[in-house]
């Protein structure tokens, strides 16, 4: 009964295993990967312009970015554990 | 904090009521966000996903670009909304090894991250959000209201246990989990951030709006594998209407955080074996 976790996070969970599972698995992947890069190279190239409201640009986009590194950062984790249990 | 962005900021503070331009984009963000949770749903989750994270540079830009507009300061808290969603399917998805009950630890940490941080931008002290712990006894009322709320919680969304197995680590683990990491976590960032944003451009009819969007991010729940769908979705928008009320009030998010502590135990880690079978 949170709105943290809804049925969609739970049925995407429980396809553990299904093909569906890993395209599901490799698309929200995606999204995340793209997403944390979109935002990073947003960041960088207003950092580079300078000035007051390039630290503002920062400040924001940091609301997202650390999130979505840390998203990234247990995909890449996850991925890893996977592939060690493949071989 | 940098000086030349304290001065931005604080005369960022200096807000009124939202004119109604700003009211109709609010509402259209509102629904942008609905969209994309019913396009999880009945469609498909991974174009839900994407509308989600869409919708968060979009807000995040708008609020650098456009400093003059009466809504601004509701656009960083907005993001954080499908910023849950995004962080919540991405990481759980490929936590197949981590059991149901800490999943809300996953998403609760960079979640109080950017929490924080949007709280650092708009310049939102710990007070504003209702971190105060005023009426100490209404409080405490306030929070046994989450009993009676978890066993209909309970009830009305039938949840499966979160852990195989109980025991003492998970039961400690599951205290943590469900009471940080969800209930303080969803308070924090609707009954206080978003509500006191949502008052200081909406007025009296703030906590309205913040529920409005709280059940707007719930609204996958309506899944049509999900025969509970419209009753849960229900329950959640008048729970999430009475926390909204009670924080107003008093001014304090604690008795809800306790309310909503107790209705969380209750629903998701008592009741399953209790009344599970």
């Amino acid at each position: 009964m949170t709105t943290t976790i809804t049925n969609t996070t739970l049925e995407a969970w429980m396809s553990i295993g299904t093909h569906t599972h890993n395209l599901l698995a490799a698309g929200f992947g995606a999204t995340v990967v793209i997403l944390t890069i979109a935002m990073l190279i947003q960041k960088e190239v207003t950092r580079s312009i300078g000035g007051q409201q390039s630290k503002v640009w920062v400040q924001t986009l940091n609301i997202a970015v650390f999130p979505l590194l840390f998203a990234f950062g247990i995909i890449i984790i996850m991925r890893f554990l996977d592939l060690n249990n493949y071989n | 904090m940098n000086s030349s962005i304290t001065s931005e900021i604080s005369a960022d503070t200096n807000v009124g009521l939202i004119s109604g331009a700003g009211r109709m984009m609010v509402v259209l963000y509102t629904l942008l966000i609905a969209a994309a949770e019913l396009v999880a749903a009945f469609v498909n989750v991974i174009a839900g996903v994407t509308i989600h994270a869409v919708i968060i540079p979009l807000l995040l830009s708008q609020y650098v670009l456009m400093p003059q507009v009466s809504y601004r300061r509701i656009l960083p808290v907005l993001a954080l909304l499908p910023l849950v969603r995004v962080l919540s399917i991405s990481t759980i998805i490929r936590a197949d090894a981590i059991p149901p009950l800490y999943w809300y630890v996953l998403v609760g940490m960079p979640m109080f991250v950017a929490i924080v941080l949007a709280m650092r931008l708009l310049n939102i002290s710990w007070e504003r959000v209702g971190i105060p712990f005023t009426a100490p006894a209404f409080q405490l009322l306030i929070g046994l209201t989450g009993v009676p709320l978890g066993i209909a919680a309970y009830f009305v969304a039938q949840p499966q246990a979160l852990v195989s197995e109980m025991n003492a680590l998970h039961v400690v683990g599951g205290l943590i989990s469900l009471i940080i990491f969800s209930a303080f976590l969803e308070e924090l960032l609707y009954r206080g951030l978003l509500q006191q944003i949502a008052t200081e451009l909406f007025g009296g009819a703030g906590f309205i709006v913040g529920s409005v969007l709280y059940t707007a991010i719930a609204l996958s729940t309506l899944s049509p594998t999900n025969p509970n769908g419209l009753m849960q979705l229900a329950f959640i928008g008048l729970v999430g209407l009475y926390f909204a009320w009670c924080a107003k009030r008093t001014g304090s998010i604690w008795g809800v955080v306790i309310a909503h502590g107790a209705l969380n135990v209750i629903a998701l880690l008592g009741g399953p074996v209790w009344w599970g079978g």
